[in-house]
């Protein structure tokens, strides 16, 4: 068992296996952003692919690349790449947490030849003469050298021979925080396949919507997430669209009442700026939105069936809504152009009118324009009346416990980012020493980033020193 | 003062700083081919005034349409080349030595800032349409092709998502101006004037670290993004074309980072990966809104 957990952890650890796995999203994420995909695709235009090339489609289709997002391969290379960070991760802050850090470590000649041992970016030597200069009086001037240029002192050690200089030293954990916060998001994104629930409604002006599982018309389920019944019902008492001048849509505002199971009522403005949470379920405002126009069908020796029609509103208010539906229940197909003001363009209803075309299985029974409250005869003796008109908005339901979760990868990986590259780790390691008359100062440092830089940086750390041991000391530097 | 007039000014004012760039690329492209030492001056100087009326045009459009320089093609293009060009600026200030990439930021900077202009439905036939016929019933935002912000465009999200959009565009430019340094200095490295740019090593260096900025910037953009539509439209993440590009750009990011930290990938190899970086940021921003549909390209009017 312990051999092949290694062989697991070693895998899933390589730097091949990494930049592979990297790789593998990036083509998935090219191949489905190119290859049609069943969510963004209308069935028919399958049916069509399917028809016009059925060996490449069943290719596809087999390989589940018409889906890429939610196929079994994919959902298999992120539990894969969850894995490796969850294991990446681990070793890295067993590392940061394990090592004592400087301050902690015994402070020897041997402890301190073991750092210059370590990568070393630049190393210079500094000789002065020691003259009335005291190695104390030094050692203030070099901290005060490395703390201009921001660095922070961590260990001074057998009576300030030793230092040991940082900067930046959280930028160590970037790596880890930024890991950290992708398999924290990949987690939360796992999580909402499986339990998120989303419900869309298109609700009228002055109707309610019961919130049962059965009601919605469109909802997307988890896989685990069971039934989406809200627990509560909502009643849109007002929806009021606004426009700019120039005819684009301003805001979009639903008034709600929301009554709950023991039947108290809570009021809401709802607008796409401001969703709501209620019950632990948020509610978004929908741009979808348009008239919903009612006609009542009198059919000779019938009853008369009253039936409304939701007509989408165009991107410009000054459009008419226009759509073409069956009339329920019988053979009628109703193809409408629907202005609200018939005198100027505009989506307000002042004078509304229907421009109304009728046919019933593919005969013509009427075409003309039928104002509110007016009716249309068909030509069969059967008639429309154009009863009422109603605002109605689409309305968004989501329950995803895992948003806090999203939020926390969201914020860490962020930070994580920002601690790698914005504050790359640095020490400079000094050593002190005396020989007969002369200060002799050895230095030595790393960079964790950018180390052509620290370079640089290391280069005029040393010219600050010498200035400072020249000016200090009576000889000259060398 | 009219909304009209004052779109009248904006535009003089982008057009100034049109020429403003057009001449310093100019002078930087002297600089580099004929080896003009001069020429490096005053490329600065023309960047450097041309920021100025640049600033008026986007203080002046952001007081006549009442949002910031977001919404529209020339509005995008013009506020990604002034972050840009303020960037280059601050990075020259800082590290004198890397004056001379200006010579691949402004032409990439000139090129947005003509095609933002271009795409100014004032300055393309409406403005002739308007002044010949007068059409002043119609409103002065159908007149001007001005838009509006929609309901959705509100929030902090939104304003953070904005801002590291153009931050990560003016880091990846530096980055990317570092490394195409580092190529030509590399291949052309024994001529007088390459000895004068940084070592190879720090130009390696530098672009490494714009690119790692960059890498922050993006990430930020596409966090920011996510939350906005989570805010907006209830769910962060929709696999909408652009969302998906800006995940491929971060990979293509992340590949390099970590070819460089663990394959020691350096030098001419990431000079090189940092093109094709560039090239995906590029098209993720600048193309895909055109040729995908895509919740960006409704709003990126």
């Amino acid at each position: 068992m312990m051999p092949l957990m290694q062989k697991l952890k070693r895998f899933l650890l390589s730097r091949n296996t990494v930049i592979s796995l990297i790789c593998a999203v990036g083509i998935s994420c090219l191949v489905g952003s190119t290859i049609p995909q069943i969510t963004t695709k209308s069935p028919q235009f399958f049916e069509t692919w399917k028809a016009s090339s059925p060996r490449l489609y069943y290719l596809i289709d087999f390989l589940q690349l018409n889906q890429v997002y939610t196929s079994a391969w994919f959902l298999i290379l992120i539990a894969i790449i969850a894995l490796s960070l969850a294991y990446s991760v681990y070793y890295q802050l067993k590392g940061l947490t394990k090592s004592k850090g400087p301050a902690q470590r015994e402070i020897t000649e041997r402890a301190f030849k073991d750092f210059f041992t370590l990568t070393l970016v630049q190393g210079s030597r500094i000789r002065g003469q020691r003259s009335e200069v005291r190695v104390e009086e030094l050692a203030l001037r070099i901290k005060s050298i490395f703390r201009a240029r921001g660095y922070r002192l961590y260990l001074a050690a057998e009576e300030s021979r030793y230092f040991l200089f940082g900067k930046n030293r959280a930028g160590r954990w970037g790596s880890a925080i930024f890991h950290l916060g992708l398999l924290i998001c990949i987690l939360a994104a796992l999580y909402g396949l499986a339990f998120q629930k989303r419900g869309f409604i298109q609700l009228k002006q002055a109707d309610t919507f019961q919130g049962k599982n059965e009601d919605w018309p469109a909802k997307s389920l988890g896989a685990f997430a069971g039934n989406f019944d809200l627990g509560f019902q909502v009643y849109l008492n007002k929806f009021t669209p606004s426009y700019w001048e120039n005819d684009q849509i301003r805001n979009l505002e639903s008034s709600l009442t929301i009554t709950d199971s023991k039947g108290e009522a809570w009021k809401f403005l709802l607008s796409p700026a401001g969703p709501i949470r209620f019950q632990g379920i948020k509610v978004y405002q929908s741009t979808h939105y348009g008239y919903a126009i009612g006609f009542i069908l009198k059919k000779e020796g019938s009853e008369e069936i009253l039936t409304d029609f939701l007509l989408d509103a165009q991107r410009k208010k000054d459009k008419p809504l226009e759509g073409k539906m069956d009339f329920p229940t019988t053979d009628y197909i109703l193809n409408m152009k629907f202005y609200p003001n018939l005198i100027e363009p505009s989506f307000y209803a002042t004078l509304p009118g229907v421009d109304l075309a009728v046919t019933e299985k593919e005969k013509q029974r009427f075409k003309g324009r039928v104002l509110f409250s007016q009716r249309a005869r068909l030509n069969n003796n059967d008639s429309l009346k154009f009863v009422r008109i109603y605002y109605w908005t689409g309305l968004t339901f989501v329950k995803n416990c895992g948003m806090p979760l999203v939020y926390c990868g969201f914020a860490l990986s962020t930070l994580g980012a920002f601690l790698i590259f914005m504050l790359p780790y640095k020490q400079v390691y000094l050593k002190v020493t005396e020989e007969g008359n002369n200060v002799q100062i050895s230095m030595g440092g790393r960079s964790n980033r950018y180390k052509a830089l620290f370079s640089e940086e290391f280069k005029e750390l040393a010219e600050d020193l010498e200035k400072e041991l020249g000016k200090h000391g009576n000889d000259s530097v060398t | 003062m009219e909304t009209i007039q004052l779109l009248k000014y904006e535009v003089i004012f982008h057009w100034i700083a049109l020429f403003f760039y057009l001449f310093s690329t100019i002078s930087f492209i002297r600089h580099v081919t004929f080896k003009h030492e001069k020429s490096l001056k005053v490329g600065l100087r023309l960047a450097l005034i041309g920021l100025i009326p640049h600033t008026i045009a986007l203080g002046i459009r952001w007081y006549a349409v009442g949002h910031g320089p977001y919404l529209q093609q020339m509005e995008s293009f013009s506020s990604t080349v002034w972050v840009s060009m303020v960037m280059f600026l601050v990075c020259v200030y800082k590290v004198p030595r890397l004056k001379s990439i200006g010579f691949v930021i402004l032409p990439c900077c000139l090129a947005m800032m003509i095609l933002g202009i271009i795409s100014n439905p004032w300055v393309s036939d409406q403005l002739a349409q308007t002044l010949d016929h007068g059409r002043l019933e119609k409103g002065i935002y159908a007149r001007t092709g001005v838009a509006k912000v929609p309901p959705t465009f509100c929030g902090i999200w939104f304003v953070i998502h904005i801002t590291f959009t153009v931050i990560a565009v003016g880091a990846i430019l530096i980055s990317l101006g570092t490394a195409i340094f580092y190529l030509l200095k590399k291949k052309k490295g024994e001529n007088e004037f390459y000895k004068k740019l940084p070592p190879l090593e720090a130009l390696d260096a530098y672009s490494y670290k714009y690119a790692g900025f960059g890498f922050i910037s993006w990430t930020i953009m596409v966090v920011s993004g996510a939350l906005w539509a989570e805010q907006s439209w209830g769910r962060y993440w929709g696999w909408d074309p652009i969302e998906t590009w800006s995940l491929i750009t971060l990979l293509l990011f992340g590949i390099y980072l970590h070819l460089r930290r663990f394959f020691k990938w350096q030098g001419e190899k990431a000079a090189w990966f940092i093109v094709v970086c560039v090239i995906f940021a590029i098209a993720t921003l600048f193309i895909i809104p055109f040729v995908m549909t895509t919740v960006h390209s409704q709003y990126f009017l």
